[in-house]
């Protein structure tokens, strides 16, 4: 009875302060009374459901394009408290920050790069740093970081001053803000930075325990350096990496082995694995042990193929991978009798065996860049009438991205195995042979070595007449070809690009028959 | 004339062509999966929308009454480059249909024509919000969406601070 004397006294509430911002949508929908009550917070409440609709038609503010400062985007932060949360968590929880993958001719900037560089923010000057910490100590605030992505680069890379205070005042904004970054990129651009960061690595790691994406990334050949780095190994064991428990994404590109080894042990969480190295899984002086590694929610991979050695190791990992992408490096040429110069590293075949009869059960995302590195001369590689001998079926491929960069291939026949694909691309980088040979040239000579082939394709690139070609009827699922052809050893040579449908190709086929016909 | 029976969530019925009613993408799925599941090729299809009320629905199917000979575009057209359709043409018809809205409801036709798949009408709506938001001041943005600054304390300057080293170094 109290209560009810009591609730009489207290003035009813309006609707809003009983209606938590989240059921507002849904509340305004369910009758006319409630859409009026509701009528004038509709720009607050329908904002959140409104913003990744205006984001993806590419607008601005929202495209990040070069035009567009961020002013746009201070301005929406500042309208009022549901605007700044549904755009913080728009930006902080764009997938553009789990691709690591870098734009190259082959993949085009789009504009989630541009949100993922423009949102970030980059410590490249000690200057900068010290001015944040200047404006931060009177912040009182959870998290500075507008998508809490953060570069650290050394930009006056022969300075080593600079260097020094770069990383102390870095060290000063890890212990005040390292529990609020989720994403963390470390581009190393001189040697005295690359000890500075791998002696800290340790302390720098333990001050971001919620760290999603790590990229660590040496813009200058360390491999060499191997050697030198013997102090890691002992360092590590000394100090361990902590163990990132959310880390998702881990990229490394040039990481001396010792910190791989102690990373890939520490990481077991990750799901994206990006290896960029000179050196495959396995090295001549360390062993990344991959074999023993324990990566149970390890869906995507890339990494190099450099020796035999790689390949078995590969062998013998057991990781759930959907999507892989191996960078087959073809150093190795030979001349032979006349015929041109023949490729002799990893076998083709072998590599398709393993990831195949390895993988294929989950296996639907196949990328494999074949990498020559003699611009002037393209070494051909023998893989006629590859057929893979797999243990299981059926394979699951659904899409194939094949790359050659100054290597040719004499046929794609191994491609016949996925009849489940329906996305193909191919990509010739620096094809020419002989810079006095015309394209046509070129492709007399494909032809001649796709006699004995199945499946006829390089042929019909000639004209690019890829709707004339056998491919649609042996590969029944493929829905899309995409072709992008550079002869190289001009500047100026740029990619050609040619994309083919089935839905055309099945209109072709009509129009050839009604031509039958009428004869 | 086949038509079909468009219901609204707060329970409208609308009564519309097939042939308009296919202009929405979302529309035109449910009329074929009805068709392909009934027996008789002659029943009026009946579709329940409930995530549109009957105010915001009306204005959907004036829209596609209104356009119903344009070509039918690909959903994903223009979006690479950053130009809707808007910018290739909005005709004077839908500067008028969208003069008097509030900007409340052209959210709402934001979310509709999304979920009903129709890509003109989302341009359009996607377009006259970014007008408003675009090279605008706090208080114009907030003028324009009738939205009142719920900041509390300090809690704006603070925003204001975040702001200030969220630049392009």
């Amino acid at each position: 009875m109290s209560e009810t004397s009591e609730g009489a006294n207290v003035p009813a509430k309006h609707p809003l302060e009983i209606l938590p911002p989240e059921d507002r949508t849904s509340c305004s929908k369910a009758s006319i009374t409630f859409n009026e009550i509701l009528s004038l917070e509709k720009t607050t409440f329908l904002f959140p459901e409104v913003l990744p609709l205006l984001a993806a038609k590419n607008i601005p503010p929202f495209n990040f394009l070069p035009k567009h400062s961020k002013c746009d985007i201070r301005n929406l932060r500042l309208v009022c408290r549901t605007w700044r949360t549904a755009i913080d968590n728009y930006i902080q929880h764009h997938p553009c920050h789990f691709q690591v993958e870098e734009a190259s001719p082959t993949t085009p900037i789009n504009h989630h790069h541009g949100l993922k560089i423009k949102s970030a923010t980059t410590f490249s000057h000690p200057e900068y740093l010290s001015s944040f910490h200047r404006e931060v100590s009177s912040y009182t605030g959870e998290n500075p970081f507008l998508s809490r992505h953060v570069i650290l680069t050394d930009v006056n890379r022969g300075n080593v001053q600079n260097s020094n205070r770069l990383w102390s005042e870095f060290e000063t904004l890890l212990s005040l803000w390292g529990s609020q970054i989720w994403y963390f990129e470390v581009v190393i651009l001189s040697d005295h930075f690359f000890f500075q960061i791998y002696t800290n690595i340790e302390e720098c790691l333990a001050l971001m325990p919620n760290l999603k994406v790590l990229v660590l990334k040496s813009m200058e050949p360390m491999a060499s350096r191997e050697l030198e780095v013997d102090w890691l190994s002992d360092l590590v064991l000394v100090r361990p990496l902590t163990r990132l428990e959310h880390l998702e994404v881990f990229s490394a590109r040039l990481l001396p082995t010792p910190v791989m080894n102690e990373a890939l042990t520490k990481f077991s969480n990750v799901r994206c694995l990006q290896i960029d190295k000179d050196n495959g899984l396995r090295h001549e002086y360390y062993s990344y042990d991959a074999e023993n590694l324990h990566l149970p929610n390890l869906k995507e991979l890339s990494l190099p193929l450099i020796t035999v050695n790689d390949l078995r190791t590969l062998e013998k990992v057991t990781w759930p991978l959907e999507t892989l992408t191996l960078v087959v490096s073809c150093k190795e040429v030979q001349v032979d009798d006349g015929q041109g110069d023949l490729y002799l590293g990893l076998d083709i075949t072998d590599i398709l065996s393993c990831v195949f009869n390895k993988f294929g059960e989950r296996l639907k995302n196949f990328t494999i860049k074949l990498n020559g590195h003699n611009r002037w001369k393209a070494p051909i590689i023998q893989c006629a009438n590859i057929s893979l001998n797999l243990n299981m079926t059926p394979l699951l491929l659904e899409k194939l991205f094949v790359r050659m960069k100054c290597v040719q291939m004499k046929n794609i026949d191994f491609v016949l195995n996925f009849k489940e694909l329906k996305q193909l691309s191919v990509i010739l980088d620096s094809y020419q042979v002989d810079p006095s040979l015309r394209r046509e040239k070129w492709l007399q000579l494909q032809k001649e070595g796709e006699v004995d082939a199945i499946l006829k394709f390089f042929s019909y690139m000639e004209h690019m007449s890829m709707y004339e070609s056998n491919l649609w009827e042996l590969l029944p699922n493929l829905e899309t070809l995409e072709i992008k052809l550079k002869a190289n050893l001009r500047l100026s040579s740029k990619f050609t690009e040619h994309r083919f449908i089935r839905e055309e190709y099945e209109l072709f086929q009509l129009i050839n028959q009604e031509r039958k016909s009428e004869f | 004339m086949a038509l079909v029976r468009v219901i609204s969530s707060d329970g409208a019925a609308f009564l519309v062509s097939q042939r308009l009613a296919k202009r929405s993408g979302k529309l035109k799925t449910e009329i074929e999966t009805f068709r392909k599941s009934s027996d008789n090729s002659e029943a009026q299809p009946e579709i329940r929308i409930v995530t549109i009320r009957a105010e915001i629905l009306r204005l959907v199917l004036q829209w596609l009454q209104q356009h119903q000979n344009d070509p039918v575009l690909p959903a994903n057209q223009n979006e690479q480059d950053g130009r809707g359709d808007a910018e290739m043409g909005q005709s004077q018809w839908d500067r008028d249909f969208l003069a008097p809205m509030d900007l409340g409801i052209v959210m709402e036709l934001i979310l509709a024509a999304n979920h009903l798949e129709v890509k003109g009408l989302l341009d359009i709506t996607c377009k006259l919000v970014e007008s408003k938001i675009t090279g605008r001041t706090v208080d114009e943005i907030r003028t324009a969406f009738k939205l009142k600054s719920d900041f509390k304390g300090n809690e704006e300057e603070q925003t204001r601070l975040e702001n200030r080293w969220c630049v392009e170094n």
